[in-house]
């Protein structure tokens, strides 16, 4: 029998624990997984980073309102033209268009 | 030093100076907040800072990485052996050392015992029943991991995604429309940012089962009256969609001094639909998260639920707001439309809102 001899004996055992640590770690490694995305909302590394996001949607908040100011105070486009008395006559006191 | 809050506005009080809330350094690294970033050179990982919240310490959370660092021959190895990016791996499970001992004390106690008994049939039908216990065992927690990744994307995009872009759209739509500079188009482009802000903190902050908003109110994303009305309600986050869908109804109706919106009627169903899915993104994303564990086990849904209702009826009616005290008798006749004052309107509508 090929166990009986000590070298196969010992690479049989080694198979056997190299087995059950592989098991325990993927076992362990798919469980922690799926507890972890269980909640992404939640305090896990994984969790998906809720301030940063905020930081983000702030930062494009402010882009949106400082890009328009700035084209707005710089008075580009001016080709374009502005109908002041139509605009006035349609939103009433007209000072969106007046700026 | 103190830090100022995101919207750069809002009074946030020194720990030091004897504040009411009495919030240190460290408390004021949550939303509200300039994000901070914590690098990882070894490894090309970007973490997101650590921070107290209310129940738990928020751990450093992954921002990006850089895949021909990460997966490179040794990349692995320096993940490992890096504190900062190991913690985001599952060998920062808690107890897997443990479990790992337990498993082989186990494997060795039974195979030392039973292994010299054992002939070779014996063996063969070991050796068989361990391979459908491990192809079994995979077959079950493939799917499950599975299905928790796709809800973790849902929550993502559907939720947390779509309530990004919807409050992004309301925005740019606010820049366009009232940029005249006066003080209602100021107020009212402050209030979609502000309660956009709000609304996504309050996503997480109710998916994490807090209800103390002291720590939004000192941020500056909410009033100490708005906080005080969302106390005892449920569904926070939606809550301030409505008011978001009411102030569009009331600056697309011309009850308010901003900028008048052009076409505004014909505009009126779209900016209305923006409000639905910004609510709506809430809804989703609460309706995924916590709810990936109860296919693990089938006896699970029925006690999870029974958890919920009991843990919500225990806990909800009665939030801790020391910021804001609550007056039950006139929480809702005596809430203000926030800053009004600044984004005008009729007499008459201010009389119908008190």
């Amino acid at each position: 029998m090929l166990a009986s001899q000590p070298l196969n004996a010992c690479s049989l055992i080694a198979c056997a624990a190299l087995r059950v640590s592989a098991f325990t770690v993927i076992f362990s490694g798919l469980t922690a997984m799926g507890s972890s995305l269980d909640n992404p909302l939640g305090d896990d590394p994984s969790d998906l980073p809720g301030v940063s996001y905020s930081t983000f949607i702030k930062d494009g908040c402010e882009a949106w309102y400082a890009g328009v100011d700035r084209a707005v105070a710089g008075a580009w486009w001016e080709g374009l033209g502005v109908r002041h008395s139509q605009s006035k006559a349609r939103r009433g006191t007209g000072k969106d268009y007046e700026a | 030093m103190a830090r100022s809050s995101l919207l750069g506005t809002a009074p946030v009080p020194h720990a030091d100076e004897g504040s009411e809330c009495g919030l240190t350094n460290n408390e004021r690294k949550g939303f509200g907040f300039p994000a901070e970033t914590v690098d990882d050179y070894a490894t090309g990982v970007v973490l997101q800072a650590g921070y107290r919240s209310e129940l738990s310490f928020q751990q450093p959370k992954v921002l990006s990485y850089d895949p021909v660092k990460l997966f490179s021959p040794f990349g692995p190895w320096r993940a490992l052996c890096s504190p900062k990016t190991r913690r985001a791996t599952v060998f920062s499970a808690a107890g897997l050392a443990w479990k790992h001992f337990s498993f082989f004390t186990i494997a060795l106690v039974a195979g030392g015992s039973v292994g010299p008994l054992a002939n070779q049939e014996a063996e063969d039908a070991l050796e068989n029943l361990n391979t459908i216990i491990a192809g079994g065992l995979f077959f079950l927690l493939g799917p499950f991991v599975g299905t928790a990744c796709a809800r973790m994307w849902s929550v993502r995009t559907s939720g947390v995604g779509a309530l990004w872009g919807t409050v992004l759209n309301l925005s740019v739509l606010a820049a366009a429309w009232f940029h005249t500079g006066s003080v209602a188009d100021r107020s009212a482009r402050d209030l979609i940012k502000r309660l956009g802000l709000a609304s996504h903190a309050l996503l997480y902050k109710e998916a994490r089962g807090e209800d103390n908003l002291d720590d939004l109110v000192h941020a500056g994303l909410l009033l100490p009256e708005e906080a005080q009305a969302l106390a005892p309600l449920p569904s926070k986050g939606q809550v301030v969609w409505s008011w978001l869908t009411h102030f569009w109804a009331r600056v697309l109706s011309g009850e308010l001094d901003v900028t008048p919106v052009p076409h505004a009627a014909t505009l009126q169903p779209m900016i209305m639909q923006k409000c639905l899915n910004g609510q709506d993104a809430i809804g989703t994303a609460l309706t995924f998260a916590n709810a990936v564990r109860a296919h693990l086990v089938g006896g699970l849904p029925l006690r999870s639920s029974a958890d919920v209702v009991g843990t919500s009826a225990a806990s909800n009616p009665i939030p801790t707001c020391t910021c804001s005290p609550s007056s039950r008798r006139s929480r809702f006749s005596s809430t203000p439309w926030p800053r009004e004052s600044t984004l005008g309107g009729t007499s008459t509508t201010r009389t119908g809102m008190a």
